[in-house]
């Protein structure tokens, strides 16, 4: 005898009422999932001041745009890429910005440099980020939302929309980096 | 992928709560054999608890911040945020409306109503028992309750026992008793013992109750019963 198991989502109901313009719902599953778009947002701009900006952006977009969400049952894909993408766009951004006003950048510069300083003095914490931040994005998203949201393989790969092997060999790689980054700089 | 590179994605699985028990077993005995993996090992698991330290704080600092300002949409529930969807309306007076109505209609039955058939001079009551009253309809009535009238009126009768200007049965009025024309909820339940084999060779049972609801009058029931023999 088999037994054939249906995962159900517990949050579809939600979602389809906030398709049906339902702003309690949304409010709901924006107190229920902010915190890992907040982890894909890190992991994409790896600069904590932005976060807040770009989830309010991100949960704005969703708002709007959900009756373009083809099929309710992969929000949370779609969820995870308008994450993405709004955290690229903000990354673009503050890169154009620091182009366009040299004199800040220039601060910005010595600012950054001085944070190093004091990295390199024993700010531990300060190397781990840096290092997590030198990782290519391919990497870093996955990590971070590990690490950050203690999901599964299985997890991680429905968001991202990735096979579970590719999530795993990622995840392998990226520590193999931070290995090579952060040797002798850690102690626990 | 040579030993050491397997090794180390078994160190990662391990680090991510990912290890099948035979995975764990291998990890376990390479890592009493080897002392470079044990190295290894250990050397991972540092790095991996210093970068969760320092995510989790720059994050729960971001999370601060993020509560003193909440998504607008969540805060005041305004227009603020507008959508090109055509929503539902927002129904919130048709439970006021519905309760007012089922009050009025349950005080109606409530005060015993008297139903006054079409083409009837002296009405029909329906009292506790099903039984007719033949008592003038004035006397009938208790202090303070009033006569319900429903002639010309579409009644119950059209939309529970007959077409719009039929003329009323007896039924209708609850000539035959209540008890016998009103349908009774009967509720059966069965119990299943399903036996399912595991992963572990162990036969799991799942008791199964099924409950099924079905309506059926007196005389409906008493057929059913004389034919089991009860």
């Amino acid at each position: 005898m088999t037994l054939a198991v249906k995962e159900v989502d517990p949050e579809q109901p939600v979602v389809e009422a906030v398709l049906q313009g339902d702003r309690y719902a949304f409010g709901e599953l924006v107190s229920r999932h902010s915190d890992w778009v907040r982890a894909v947002i890190f992991g994409v701009l790896g600069d904590q001041d932005r976060i807040d900006d770009v989830l309010q952006q991100v949960w704005t977009t969703f708002w709007e745009q959900i009756d373009k969400l083809r099929d309710p049952a992969r929000w949370r894909p779609w969820l995870y890429r308008l994450a993405r993408n709004a955290a690229v766009d903000a990354g673009r951004e503050v890169t154009r910005d620091r182009k366009a006003t040299s004199a800040l950048g220039e601060q910005l510069a010595v600012h950054r440099n001085g944070q190093s300083a004091r990295h390199d003095a024993g700010d531990q914490r300060g190397v781990v980020l840096e290092a997590i931040d030198a990782l290519p994005d391919i990497y870093r998203e996955p990590f971070v939302l590990r690490h950050l949201q203690e999901w599964s393989y299985r997890e991680i790969a429905d968001v991202m929309d990735l096979p579970v092997d590719t999530v795993e060999t990622r995840l392998v790689r990226a520590r193999r980096q931070l290995r090579d980054m952060l040797r002798d700089k850690v102690q626990v | 992928m040579d030993e050491m590179d397997r090794m180390e994605r078994l160190i990662c699985r391990k680090l991510d709560g990912e290890l099948t028990v035979d995975e764990q077993a291998e990890l376990d005995r390479e890592r009493l054999r080897n002392p470079e993996l044990r190295a290894l090992l250990a050397e991972y698991e540092q790095i991996d608890a210093a970068c969760g330290d320092a995510l989790r704080s720059v994050v729960a600092a971001s999370d601060s911040r993020q509560h003193r300002q909440p998504i607008r949409m969540n805060a005041d529930g305004s227009g603020s945020m507008s959508r090109s969807v055509i929503r539902m309306p927002r129904l919130w007076w048709v439970m006021p409306v519905a309760a007012a109505a089922c009050i009025a209609v349950f005080g109606m039955l409530d005060r015993g109503a008297t139903i006054v058939p079409p083409d009837q001079s002296e009405p029909a009551t329906v009292v506790d028992g099903g039984q007719m009253d033949e008592r003038p309809v004035e006397r009938r009535l208790p202090m303070g309750r009033q006569k319900v009238d429903l002639t010309n009126r579409p009644t119950y009768v059209d939309s529970m026992h007959g077409r719009r200007g039929e003329r009323p049965s007896p039924m209708d009025y609850g000539i035959i008793p209540a008890s016998a024309q009103v349908p009774r909820v009967q509720r059966h339940r069965d119990t299943e013992i399903i036996g399912v084999p595991g992963e572990d060779g162990k036969v799991y049972l799942i008791e199964v109750q099924r409950t099924r609801t079905y309506s059926e009058t007196e005389p409906q029931l008493r057929r059913r019963l004389l034919t089991r023999g009860l």
